[in-house]
């Protein structure tokens, strides 16, 4: 069996990721510090998310309940929808990616659009997250429907985002200029100001998926490096009581031979 | 194939975060986005290397400080070294030691223990007392760590002995510590000197007048160190597991994952076992 790492590694030093106000910095204190330990947000690196991070879904499953065998082991079939910087996933290449690579049913669904490939420490200026490759509404709609009827509810994808946070999120926190650090004064106000209404909009895929019962797991890097088509997922969120979304861990297992 | 989960959950005030004054400091969760005011939930979360089941290595204080718990260590690996394949459908056997709460597994036990297993060369070890359950966790808070079976360093050194002897890289128990408490919690909840009321891990006021008092961030206990012992000759020491008596075979296969932090000595970690 060959295990190929799947995980943006959390370096303390620096993370691409940081970028929106509603990141947390990623941050390791030493023994002495008034902050010993590890503090992370429930998006910080490679990250699962469930449907319950939205309130109108906030009834359903919790990390702490999510059966293990939904993300531990699990049959994935690898889609290939290849993607650069900035263009967004139309429901055409969805269609395209699921008629070729025709998951098994129950598979969990792997979009590899070559992003995590990228160098992302090179990314200048929030480009790994202001540059994604990202869903359409449709296409988001489309593959949630599509993964609906072949028993599927785990989707991974490479990118750092779903959908497109368009609306106000990005030109109205970019329009900061300089852009202030995640976690600072602006940071918060501006979430302050960030109403529902506002999110709705913004988070339209990633609440598609959602109403589809799809847990999602993004940020995935290397994928490039997997050689089979099927593949088994290992993944390993914080099991954290009555959580909604964690940073996780992903392995890929793959037979040799 | 069967999969059961050995991880002991994460929660805000989990008696592990809150038992001990240095190593390990209370878990906390501050919610910035709100199901009422954005319509989804988005948390901040203070953990520590050692929140729920750990994966502590030798370097356990990396990357600031290289410095290994004991000296010579057996393996340096940092958690972002440790290859893949030694850390999933790794070759486990159990040692079962049934223990009542806080018994000292002594040397007699571990060697029995060891004697009657199906212990094989390369195999990861976790010692099963059977004690630790989450619903326990979940009804004692810190008085979990309290009541919690250990093992005598006695019991330990033999055990580091076979396991070196044997290839083993991997140390997991589902006891709460693996130090006695007697000696992890020296004059702090338990010794000659305990402090009352329980006072705060660190940063609190009186976990920094333990560092004047002592010298350094240690437990301060004359007695030797049983994770010392054990933690010279693994890639990592592993303790807190849960449920454990749900593994219906001696052997089984273990599914280990650390969160992967660059350059990192220690991390909450899900532990999977599983049966065939």
């Amino acid at each position: 069996m060959k295990f190929t790492e799947l995980t943006m590694p959390l370096s303390h030093e620096w993370m691409p990721d940081e970028v929106l106000p509603t990141s947390v910095k990623f941050f390791l204190g030493p023994k002495d510090h008034q902050e010993k330990g590890i503090v992370l947000g429930s998006d910080t690196g490679t990250c699962l998310t469930l449907p319950s991070v939205f309130a109108s879904f906030r009834k359903t499953t919790r990390l702490d309940a999510l059966p293990i065998e939904k993300l531990v082991l699990r049959a994935t079939t690898v889609v290939d929808i290849s993607k650069g910087e900035g263009e967004q996933i139309n429901r055409a290449d969805v269609e395209k990616a699921l008629d070729s690579a025709r998951p098994g049913k129950g598979d969990a669904v792997l979009v590899r659009t070559g992003w995590g490939d990228r160098p992302y420490h090179e990314l200048a200026g929030g480009a790994y997250v202001l540059r994604s490759p990202h869903f359409c509404l449709e296409a988001a709609r489309y593959l949630g429907e599509r993964m609906k009827e072949n028993q599927s509810e785990l989707l991974l994808v490479d990118t750092a985002l779903l959908g497109w946070p368009g609306k106000y999120l990005i030109p109205e926190w970019c329009s900061f200029l300089p852009t202030p650090p995640v976690e600072s004064e602006a940071a918060r106000m501006y979430l302050h100001l960030y109403t529902a209404e506002k999110a709705t909009a913004d988070f339209a895929v990633e609440l598609e998926f959602a109403r589809l019962d799809i847990v999602t797991v993004r940020k995935l890097i290397r994928c490039g490096l997997l050689q089979r088509e099927k593949i088994k997922i290992i993944v390993a969120p914080l099991k954290i009581v009555r959580g909604v979304a964690s940073t996780c861990r992903v392995v890929a297992v793959e037979e040799e031979g | 194939m069967r999969l059961i989960d050995l991880t002991m959950p994460v929660w805000e005030g989990a008696g592990y975060g809150e038992i001990l004054p240095f190593t390990n400091s209370s878990v906390r969760f501050v919610e910035y986005m709100y199901y009422d005011k954005h319509g989804l939930r988005m948390s901040r979360m203070k953990l520590d290397g050692e929140t729920g089941s750990p994966f502590m290595v030798p370097h356990q204080r990396m990357p600031f400080d290289p410095t290994p718990l004991q000296p010579d260590p057996k393996f340096s690996w940092t958690l972002d070294q440790i290859p893949l394949d030694r850390l999933i459908l790794r070759d486990t056997v159990i040692l079962d030691i049934r223990a009542p709460e806080q018994h000292e597994i002594t040397v007699d036990e571990m060697d029995k223990a060891i004697k009657s297993a199906d212990f094989r060369k390369g195999d990861e070890v976790l010692i099963r007392t059977g004690w630790g359950t989450r619903e326990r966790a979940y009804e004692l808070g810190i008085d979990y760590y309290k009541r919690t079976p250990s093992i005598h360093f006695d019991a330990a050194a033999l055990l580091a002995k076979k396991m070196d002897e044997m290839g083993s890289g991997l140390f997991m128990t589902d006891c709460g510590l693996v130090n006695p408490p007697r000696v992890q919690g020296n004059n702090w909840f338990r010794g000659e000197s305990p402090m009352i009321p329980h006072p705060k891990p660190w940063p609190s006021a009186e976990a920094r007048e333990r560092v004047l008092d002592l010298g350094a961030h240690r437990h301060g206990s004359p007695h030797p160190s049983s994770y010392g012992a054990i933690i010279r000759k693994v890639i990592a020491s592993c303790k807190c597991l849960v449920d454990c008596d749900a593994i219906s075979k001696k052997r089984v296969k273990m599914i280990i994952l650390p969160l992967l932090i660059k350059k990192g000595g220690a991390s909450p970690c899900r532990f999977i076992a599983v049966e065939d």
